[in-house]
């Protein structure tokens, strides 16, 4: 028997998943993080599930095939300011650029809500880099890739020796327009590696190779902080997990959706940032796939935030420049938004009497009325309990007793400043949540040119389920699924990820191409292939088992963004310029409306991408044969009156206890499914049905 | 058609939806268009408008052209109801300042959107074009008289019809541009936008009903409205001035005075503008809709913070004064294409001033902000690329900072006030469109003005000619070069002057085979530098270089009060020079083993000398002072019922009401005078305050400074013109 375990450490909890190699979960475990001492969370985590398992940890771990592993460690170390002593060197009259941050580094990565308070507005503060460590190197590149002034060496041992008094741990290395010719960041890493050894360098050329030097720097900067804290931390785990049993390379999730090995982050730590709810998502395609879903929502409810994702195709929705605390980072992430909605979120009053509902969340401590820990405002969670939906015995499986008393208190409040009766307020705050959702998920999906009613809809996270089906609604969705072991389904998620390297390349080209041009395209993404290949050797992916795809971003000259325009077809036939100009402008109106093509302007090619991708180094889940005609009477426990908005009143709602459901049982709504980690509602227009997998399928009837 | 009920759950659903709807418009239109102005600077705006033309939101873009789309709205509906028409998929685009754009350089695309036969709402987008035509590339011109000296005029006209873009209108617009092709591109732009709203609110309504719809839109500028009254019932009754300048018109370099008085009274707010100059004979004024425009830009960040950005919400609490035929409500026909980078941001500048003094009497105390930078610093350029091929830009590559706060410095290089999601585009982005090259940009010391928390620091830059043909044709345009325009607040001093020089024959080249880069104006050798004016066109020559300097803002506060370690950390970036540290803030710095250290007693020493200065060189501002201006007696019993900034309280003696010194206590004036009367003033060499002062136009502006007679605490700091008085500038009514 070999076991395939996932770990996901999140703010509270580092949670563990593990399968067997006939693609069964074995067990899930949760222990509490331990932010000063990560591997420590993570052993603990695997003890816990072994002990579930009645083996030694030694034993899982030795007979452990992929040790699977997510983390905020990069994200931590720069929104906490925790990362190393780290210095620029960069091209000597543009050292400010990393603090100009093109002035609107204070706006980077917020809200339109944030934006528009003038007086708040700051910059990273601090930076997580000091002026003194930024040194300028006389040298300059032009757009053209000609050297207007060679590199000065000198000034280079001047850098070395301060890097050395100054006792810096790692340094960045970006110089303008290195991407179009790297010489002379090559040559700098070159030096400084040479002449201190075991220093963490990065160069530009290598994580970001773009047009942009503040994006370049920062990015630069940004995996230069994070680097030594974060592969430390991973050689630690390694090796606690070697000397426990485990006998293979650790994997890690990366940003961009898939797995990669220390190798590579080794040199790209940034690609570890937010690899958790990535994970998620990973988990969501994965399902996907096994169901014939390839378009999906990815809906992730936790206690503050609200997560939303997309995949369409069966793939991520990429984020070429995610921003981490004010820095912009050029590592495509997929993209997962967030607003702040959770079961923490308040209810509250605004100064024109209406009803407000987050983005504050009563957290963690007090936390909401309801667990009586003193929260006097009420909560999402508060709400829920009112209306009934969720149990005060049942809930985290009775582990945790909830006060429905301090809940109606709190609410009251409310009520009585609205003039409303408790149970219209608690619906109405229910509404209002859901629609703050609905509209992340609007923003998500509909914003970016997608249909919702095109999509299905997948709700993990402990708080999601409850809603889900209202926002399925909102959105014209007729189908969710709510995972089984939905609280821990990001460490579910990345076992079910393939590895995933991407590389990419400047290439600007206006068409018509001229031929040589063209067939440098063709050679750009041979090349881009080549090195993927590389790393593939490197991880001992079998040749068949990889998979390549080539992007070409595409965009009307002048323009700021590229569209990536995916090629399928061989490039070496006559018309394959005018077919690609057409999958461009079809991608483009489908986007943007027919009257907004305009060729007359030039159309033209900046980037050229390869993802690659091997899929088949992990087994798959297997489902358990669905029992037809199994009656989910039997897994009823209570009948509860619960408040239903859509009827404005009560109604009679059947409790089923999660774990009696059994493949293939029918439930039709009202009704209330009470799990181990999570509660979900069936309203009057859903039902649903629990599949091989565990997994409940909801339904919505048409509106 | 009847009003629907609304429920207070869909009213808030449906105030997130067109809101996002609105900002999605503008997210669209800026990444598809072409100029770095507007995907990086952000020169453009979006909004949702009622049917009638009402603002329901504006976007978080540049807010100094908030109300231009309303302006046009309104003018296609007078205009075009019975005549031309407009039906459902038609878009009328204009550029014409008299009828709602804000310069020439602006096109507005305005279409109304309709549900089956129903007019529902207008949207739109006005956005900078780099060039409109005109005898001045960029369009920003110098040295006309009046306005048939810019670019065409382009009244309100239909382009697109049923969706059709009109070809034959299309090439009028875009004719007369030295970039047709990119203006074209940005026309699709903003009608990718509007398709795309057009498909977001057929989705609401599908989803809502048209009914509640129509209801939301009133509604959503009910609730700003009663927000914004309630926000202006909670600050004190009152009235506040501010004046700023605009020197040179384009034709000849003096200094414009804007006057403002505003007056908070219960829930309505009204800005007088009586006292400022008629309009110039140059391109520097600005029309109605920019007066607007530009007090809007004022009061949406500063007092609209936390709600919805609804103009038509914030406007029927707002009275304006303002004589025709003045600076900032020119008639035509005035010359106007520098309208928004002049009167505009003149007026702007002037209502934020008095909006801060307004929330520095109130309990709002962490709203306060001293003036940003004045102005925006720009430069067009024309010439050619090394192969021949035509080149016009506009660059918006250098930044001002942000004004003091009451708790903290302004953030340093922050981009322009009121344009929350602005950006200055990397160089690499100006060096991949246009044949130049930048020696260095870099974040300029002593430019922000220095208080207790000082103004942000402002951008310098340096830029040469590279791979081109000839010469370029080079214009600039900026305000607050003879003057230091961002004006600090209760102590704190103004910003730097703005300044553009031009190298002439340098020896950069040279210095580049040599392997060294410059990083200042000192390490150039140049035949010649010449001080450009703030308006002037000339020419660039191959072996020259232009530089480039923004004020940063102004201070807020004492700067002999501001914490020693910050002065430290400021010098040591680079931000502030020791000198300056030594004779403005009176902190000694040392050179230790450890670097750069405060030297304690040397600094208590040099603070000490500094006070006694302030009360050795001031003269009283009003002569035979009061009785109540000898101090109070020992033990006397004061209630202070209002604090001012970090400068004085009002104060309540035996029922009577002072203002009085916060540092000492001292008495200062009664309540029905200025704050400042019975200080000492002295006026001030600026050039202590900043090397770049220099270059500021010494003989006609004065800059004097107001303490405290007994402890020299610092009250005020004014930027006057000779000759002037000082400005009554607060009067509170309790």
């Amino acid at each position: 028997m070999s076991y395939y375990i996932g770990i996901d450490i999140g703010g509270t909890f580092t949670d563990c998943a593990v399968l067997d190699d006939t693609g069964r979960i074995v067990t899930i475990a949760k222990s509490p993080t331990r932010k000063d001492d990560p591997d420590e969370g993570v052993i603990n985590a695997v003890t816990a599930a072994a002990r579930r398992m009645n083996i030694e940890p030694g034993a899982l771990l030795k007979d452990c095939r992929f040790f699977i592993h997510g983390c905020t460690v990069a994200t931590n170390a720069i929104v906490e300011r925790k990362g190393v002593l780290t210095a620029l060197v960069t091209t000597r009259g543009h050292e400010d650029a990393i603090f100009i941050g093109k002035a609107s580094q204070k706006v980077a990565g917020r809200s339109e809500r944030d934006m528009i308070h003038q007086s708040h507005l700051d910059k990273a503060d601090p930076p997580i880099i000091a002026r003194r460590h930024v040194i300028g190197i006389s040298e300059r590149i032009d757009s053209h890739g000609e050297v207007v002034v060679a590199l000065n060496e000198d000034e280079i041992a001047q850098a070395i020796a301060l890097l050395k008094r100054e006792g810096v741990e790692s340094v960045a290395i970006s110089f303008l327009w290195s991407f179009v010719n790297t010489a002379h960041e090559r040559r700098v890493q070159e030096l400084i590696k040479k002449a201190l050894p075991g220093l963490f360098v990065c160069a530009s050329h290598e994580l970001a190779p773009v047009l942009g030097e503040y994006e370049r720097a920062s990015t630069t900067v940004a995996n230069a902080y994070v680097g030594p804290k974060l592969v430390g931390y991973i050689d630690r785990l390694e090796s606690r997990l070697a000397k426990a049993g485990y006998r293979f390379p650790l994997l890690l999730a990366h940003c961009m959706g898939g797995l990669t090995t220390m190798q590579e982050v080794r040199s790209r730590p940034l690609l570890t940032l937010d690899s958790g709810p990535v994970s998620g998502v990973l988990g969501a395609r994965f399902f996907g796939e096994v169901y014939g879903e390839p378009n999906i929502i990815c809906a992730d409810m936790g206690g503050t935030t609200f997560d939303v994702a997309l995949i369409e195709q069966g793939r991520y929705i990429l984020e070429e420049e995610p921003v981490i605390d004010r820095y912009t980072c050029l590592i495509p992430k997929v993209a997962v938004e967030s607003i702040g909605a959770g079961g923490g979120s308040k209810v509250w009053i605004d100064e024109n009497d209406l009803m407000r509902v987050g983005p504050q969340s009563a957290g963690a401590e007090p936390g909401p009325a309801c667990y009586g820990n003193g929260g006097s405002d009420p909560t999402v969670t508060d709400v829920n309990l009112v209306l009934g939906y969720v149990s005060p015995e049942g809930f985290l499986g009775g582990e945790m007793k909830l006060d429905r008393e301090s809940a109606e208190r709190a609410l009251d409040r409310v009520a009585a400043s609205l003039g409303l009766g408790r149970m219209e307020t608690a619906a109405g705050a229910f509404k209002i949540v859901n629609a703050h959702m609905a509209d992340l998920m609007r923003r998500t999906s509909i914003d970016r040119g997608r249909d919702p009613r095109d999509f299905v809809l997948f709700a993990y996270g402990g708080a999601g389920a409850i809603h889900i089906a209202y926002l399925a609604r909102e959105l014209g969705i007729s189908k969710i699924y709510v995972p089984s072991f939905a609280t821990v389904f990001s460490a579910l998620g990345m076992l079910t990820g393939g590895i995933l390297h991407s590389a990419e390349r400047s290439l600007s080209a206006s068409f018509p191409v001229a031929p040589a041009a063209w067939r440098e395209l063709g050679a750009v993404f041979e090349q881009l292939e080549h090195r993927l290949n590389d790393i593939f050797d490197q991880e001992e992916i079998e040749p068949a088992a990889r998979r390549y795809q080539r992007y070409v971003q595409m965009k009307f000259r002048l323009q700021p963004r590229a569209l990536p325009v995916l090629v399928n077809d061989s490039l070496d036939h006559d018309d394959a310029q005018e077919q690609l100009i057409a999958a461009f402008e079809r991608q483009y109106s489908g986007l943007y409306g027919a009257n907004a093509s305009y060729r007359d302007a030039g159309v033209e090619i900046v980037k050229c991408r390869v993802d690659g991708s091997a899929a088949t180094v992990l087994p798959k889940l297997v489902a358990e044969d669905i029992k037809s005609g199994a009656d989910a009477a039997a897994a009823i426990v209570a009948q509860r009156d619960i408040y239903l908005t859509e009827l404005d009143g009560y109604a009679s709602a059947a409790i089923y206890a999660g774990e009696r459901l059994r493949p293939g049982m029918k439930i039709a709504g009202p009704a209330v499914v009470e799990r181990m980690g999570d509660t979900i509602l069936l309203p009057t227009f859903a039902s649903a049905q629990v599949d091989g997998f565990g997994n409940i399928v909801l339904n919505l009837a048409s509106r | 058609m009847s009003a629907a009920a609304i429920d207070p759950v869909t009213l808030e659903v449906l105030r997130h939806r067109l809101w996002i709807i609105n900002d999605e418009q503008g997210r669209i239109a800026s990444q598809l268009s072409g100029s770095p102005v507007v995907y990086e600077a952000k020169d453009f705006n979006s909004s949702l408008l009622t049917p009638d033309g009402e603002s329901l939101f504006v976007g978080i873009y540049m807010t100094r052209l908030s109300l231009c789309l309303n302006a046009v709205v309104k003018t296609v509906i007078a205009s075009f109801r019975d005549n031309v028409g407009y039906e459902d998929g038609d878009a009328f685009v204009t550029n014409d300042p008299w009828a709602g754009a804000a310069h020439m350089n602006d096109f507005l695309m305005v279409a109304p959107v309709f549900f089956e036969g129903q007019l529902v709402c207008w949207t739109g987008l006005a956005m900078h074009e780099v060039d409109v035509g005109g005898p001045n590339p960029g369009s920003f011109t110098v040295g006309t008289p009046d306005v048939f000296g810019e670019a065409p005029l382009i009244p309100p006209i239909k382009m697109v019809e049923r969706g059709k873009i009109r070809n034959d209108i299309e090439a009028l617009v875009i004719r007369n541009s030295r970039t047709s092709r990119l203006n074209g591109l940005n026309m699709r732009a903003r009608l990718a936008a509007i398709n795309r709203t057009r498909q977001r609110i057929q989705e609401v309504i599908l989803e809502y009903g048209l009914p509640t719809l129509m209801e939301a839109q009133s509604r959503i500028l009910d609730l700003v409205q009663a927000s914004f009254a309630r926000r202006l019932r909670s600050l004190p009754d009152g009235i506040w001035r501010s004046e700023g300048f605009l020197d040179h018109d384009g034709n000849e370099n003096r200094l414009y005075r804007i006057r403002l008085e505003m007056t908070k009274r219960d829930d309505r707010l009204k800005f007088d503008f009586t006292g400022t100059d008629v309009q110039a004979r140059g391109a520097v004024n600005c029309t109605r809709v920019g007066l607007e425009s530009g007090i809007m830009s004022a009061i949406l960040p500063m007092l609209c913070y936390d709600m919805s950005w609804s103009p038509g919400g914030v406007m029927p609490q707002i009275d304006i004064v303002s004589a025709e035929g003045t600076l900032n409500n020119a008639r035509h026909p005035a010359a106007v294409s520098m309208a928004t980078v002049s009167a505009i941001f003149a007026t702007s500048h002037v209502t934020s001033g008095t909006i801060a003094k307004m929330l520095a009497c109130s309990d709002l105390r962490q709203e306060i902000q001293a003036n940003w930078a004045p102005a925006w610093q720009g430069t067009t350029m024309a010439g050619h690329y090394e192969d021949g091929a035509p080149f016009t830009a506009v660059l918006l590559d250098e930044t001002g900072g942000a004004g003091g706060r009451s708790w903290k410095d302004g953030v340093d290089t922050a981009g322009l006030p009121g344009t929350p999601a602005m950006a200055i585009a990397n160089v690499e982005t100006y060096e991949k469109e246009y044949p130049i090259l930048y020696v260095y940009r870099r974040e300029s010391p002593d430019t922000g003005g220095q208080g207790l928390y000082r103004g942000g620091v402002g951008t310098e830059g340096m830029v040469i000619p590279h791979r081109n043909r000839g010469s370029i044709d080079t214009t600039g345009i900026t305000h607050g070069a003879s003057q230091p325009e961002a004006q600090g607040l209760y102590g704190g001093y103004p910003s730097s002057v703005q300044v553009k020089l031009l190298l002439r024959n340098t020896d950069i080249k040279r210095q580049f085979a040599e392997g060294t880069i410059p990083v200042s104006v000192e390490s150039v050798g140049a035949e010649k530098i010449e001080l450009m004016a703030a308006k002037q066109r000339t020419l660039l020559n191959p072996k020259d270089a232009i530089v480039v300097v923004c004020a940063g803002g102004g201070g807020y506060g004492d700067p002999i009060e501001r914490d020693p370690a910050h002065v430290l950390r400021d010098v040591e970036s680079g931000l502030v020079t020791k000198s300056v540290g030594r004779d403005v803030y009176g902190v000694d710095l040392r050179t230790s083993d450890s670097g750069l250290v405060v030297d304690t007693a040397a600094t208590d020493t040099l603070r000490k000398a500094l006070r006694k200065r302030r009360i050795e060189e001031g003269r009283p501002v009003s002569k035979g002072a009061s009785p109540v201006l000898q101090g109070l007696a020992d033990g006397t019993e004061v209630t202070v019922q209002r604090r001012i900034g970090d400068a004085v309280n009002l104060i309540k003696v035996d029922n009577k009401k002072y203002y009085a010194c916060q540092k000492c206590g001292r008495p200062l004036a009664g309540a029905e005078q200025d704050p400042k009367t019975g200080t000492l003033a002295r006026e001030i060499n600026v050039e202590v305050l900043s090397h770049w002062n220099r270059f500021a136009a010494a003989g006609e502006i004065v800059v004097r400074e107001f303490c405290c007679p007994d402890c020299a605490h610092m009250i005020a700091v004014e930027v006057r013109k000779k000759g002037d008085p000082m400005l009554y500038d607060t009067e509170i009514f309790d």
